[in-house]
């Protein structure tokens, strides 16, 4: 498929995707009643479900999907790793920390206020983990870079556990938040989240042609004019602002940073920069998937799309490994 | 740790003997100290265990375990360290471990803690001590784990309890006055109790909310007490005593509901996650809400005190003020 109609493909299948997240669920509604509520609601119960629960929660999947898959494919085009994931080398695990650090010592529970911790706990962890998994040779060590985030997410997860279980307000408070879910309440943490993403995404997509660069190898980047420190230092900014803001929205969220990049590559090939686009619309669809599935396989209750992304990611990654191999 | 009940039981026998011995030489003068056996076997989840006649040096090695106890009249010489989780149990609770000796915080028994109490019996819940735990705190001391049919089944666990520590009067006693308590209420308040109930707390996620089931403490209370359930729920049995539904489904379910219970702390104020809840306007919007037969109570239930003073609150705080509407 050409890059045009991969992208306009992908682009139905977003609008297609928001649509679905829009009318189905615990009610189901007409995208007639959903335009409705939004433009001449009059607060019936039915207006307050499309208004205050379906619009907030379709925002956050998007941005939260579009954030997680760029993200991932932004960290695999720029550490040359397969394996890299805001989940796996624990980015997550920081911004997670970050959250639970502004809740026990601070008491801050607005979304506008957290968010700030998840950022420094994300860039502080980046800051750990390539620092810790820093390549020994030229051409990088796929496998040093992984461990060390590994390690150092396993570190982060327990110490966040440990505050949360010593804090009795932090437990009520993240309980919910741990799963990882989009099942949001009105648009504070929609906003708080909002301007970090965009600013992610933009940055990220400014910095594709030096990483398409990169992935060829660090000298034949300098030789095509590229920076590298300057475009290292930007892309861990970017993958801070994506993966700081998704896990203050969403909390912690497995594979979809990793799947989203590698099925985008086996449809469109290689070209880190489309696989970036690509991924950047892909998330949303794989994330708004995965919400709706775990809205319906347990009715009447929900499965948090924390839990339904791990399950359907780790099948999907069975299935990549197969194919490539 | 077998030869140590081998010793017991030996032990016991021969005291049994001797028992027998002395009565059989028709003595009138029997000597208390000397008659009844020095110890007892008492039944739990991980066999029979020798346990003093009158167990002087108690430790609660479970979260629930000092309550159970404190209602049993037994004062424990070391429980688990609550922290700054203690601010939750109620003022007399707080006044009951207070200066206490402490093994630990939940799930980081210390052992060394556990030696340095010199218990003589050690008791505590089998949902938190498993075989290997129990194995190690065997060695200390006897050791009865008690298990109720399901988790937070404080009566079968109550029992037990009063079984290894010889506090059956004191039981005898609570079950009593809780029989009593939910007869009466059951009696005095017939209408109200057939009215709609559900009975809530926060859900898994932001926007979901949970309704308690008889498979849980509270739920089974109001069961007990014949409370009507809400025909919105969904039927379910979940084994945590809960289950979590969308904001989506909270018109649909609590619409059905006459009177909402809603969680408080244990001194009776709001309970601070369930605001975000309470103050939706989904359910603002409901008829319970909107008649103001929304009432807020501590669910904080582990063992007949607590109970007794939850039928209490449930009496004051709702019964009585439904009774005086009609």
């Amino acid at each position: 498929m050409s890059p045009g109609r991969t992208i306009g493909a992908l682009l139905a299948a977003v609008v297609v995707a928001t649509v679905a997240s829009l009318c189905l669920g615990g009610r189901v509604f007409s995208p007639v009643e959903v335009g409705q509520a939004l433009w001449s609601g009059d607060g019936s119960s039915h207006d307050q479900v499309i208004r205050d629960l379906r619009v907030p929660r379709t925002i956050v999947g998007l941005l939260v999907g579009a954030a997680l898959g760029l993200s991932g494919a932004l960290m695999q085009g720029l550490t040359r790793n397969p394996l890299a994931d805001p989940g796996i080398l624990g980015v997550n695990a920081g911004a997670a920390l970050g959250v639970a650090l502004a809740i026990t010592q601070w008491g801050i529970v607005r979304p506008g206020g957290q968010v700030w911790f998840a950022l420094a706990g994300a860039a502080l962890t980046t800051l750990v983990v390539a620092v810790i998994g820093r390549p020994r040779r030229s051409g990088g060590d796929v496998v040093t870079l992984t461990l060390s985030g590994v390690a150092v997410g396993a570190v982060l997860t327990g110490i966040t556990s440990g505050l949360v279980l010593l804090h009795p307000r932090a437990f009520d408070s993240m309980r919910s938040w741990n799963a990882g879910s989009l099942a949001v309440v009105g648009y504070d943490r929609v906003l708080a989240v909002a301007p970090f993403v965009v600013a992610g995404i933009v940055l990220a997509l400014v910095l594709g042609r030096s990483i398409n660069a990169l992935a060829l190898g660090d000298d034949t980047a300098q030789a095509l004019g590229v920076r590298l420190v300057r475009t290292r230092v930007l892309a861990l900014v970017a993958v801070t602002l994506l993966c700081g803001a998704a896990t203050a929205a969403a909390g912690p969220i497995v594979f979809v940073g990793l799947m989203v990049p590698h099925i985008v590559a086996a449809l469109i090939g290689p070209d880190h920069r489309r696989v970036m686009v690509c991924s950047l619309l892909a998330g949303p669809i794989l994330l708004l998937g995965c919400d709706l599935l775990g809205r319906y396989v347990a009715q009447p209750r929900e499965l948090p799309v924390g839990v339904v992304a791990a399950a359907v990611g780790a099948v999907l990654l069975a299935v990549v490994i197969r194919r490539r191999s | 740790m077998r030869t140590t009940r081998y010793l017991g039981r030996l032990g016991v026998a021969l005291t049994v003997a001797a028992a027998l011995a002395l009565s059989a030489c028709g003595s009138e003068d029997d000597d208390p100290g000397t008659s009844g056996a020095d110890t007892r076997t008492v039944a739990s989840a991980y066999g029979d265990v020798e346990v003093p006649a009158q167990p002087e040096r108690v430790v609660a090695v479970s979260y629930d375990t000092p309550w159970q106890l404190q209602s049993l009249d037994v004062k424990p010489v070391a429980t688990q360290d609550y922290g700054t989780w203690v601010d939750s149990f109620t003022p007399a609770q707080q006044e009951f471990v207070k200066g206490v000796a402490t093994v630990g915080a939940f799930g980081e028994t210390n052992y060394d803690a556990i030696v340095k109490a010199a218990p003589d019996l050690i008791v505590g819940d089998a949902y938190e001590i498993d075989e290997k735990a129990y194995e190690r705190l065997a060695d200390i001391a006897p050791t009865v784990i008690v298990k109720g049919s399901f988790r937070g089944d404080w009566k079968a666990i109550m029992a037990g309890l009063a079984e290894a520590t010889g506090a059956g009067d004191a039981l005898a006693e609570r079950e009593e006055a809780y029989a009593a308590k939910v007869a009466g209420l059951k009696e005095r308040y017939a209408d109200q109790l057939a009215l709609t109930w559900a009975t809530v707390s926060v859900g898994d996620a932001e926007a979901e909310f949970s309704v308690l089931y008889p498979t849980g403490t509270v739920g089974a209370l109001l069961d007990e007490l014949g409370a009507t359930p809400a025909p919105g729920i969904p039927d379910a049995s979940p084994e945590p005593g809960y289950a979590s539904y969308s904001f989506e489904r909270l018109d649909a379910i609590l619409s059905t509901a006459d009177v909402i219970v809603v969680p408080a702390n244990a001194d009776g104020t709001p309970w601070e996650p369930f605001a975000v809840i309470k103050s939706n306007s989904l359910f603002t919007a409901l008829p319970a809400a909107r008649s103001g037969s929304v009432f807020e109570l501590s669910y904080g239930v582990t063992d007949y005190d607590t109970a007794l003073q939850f039928l209490d609150d449930v009496e004051t705080t709702i019964l009585e003020p439904l009774a005086a509407r009609s």
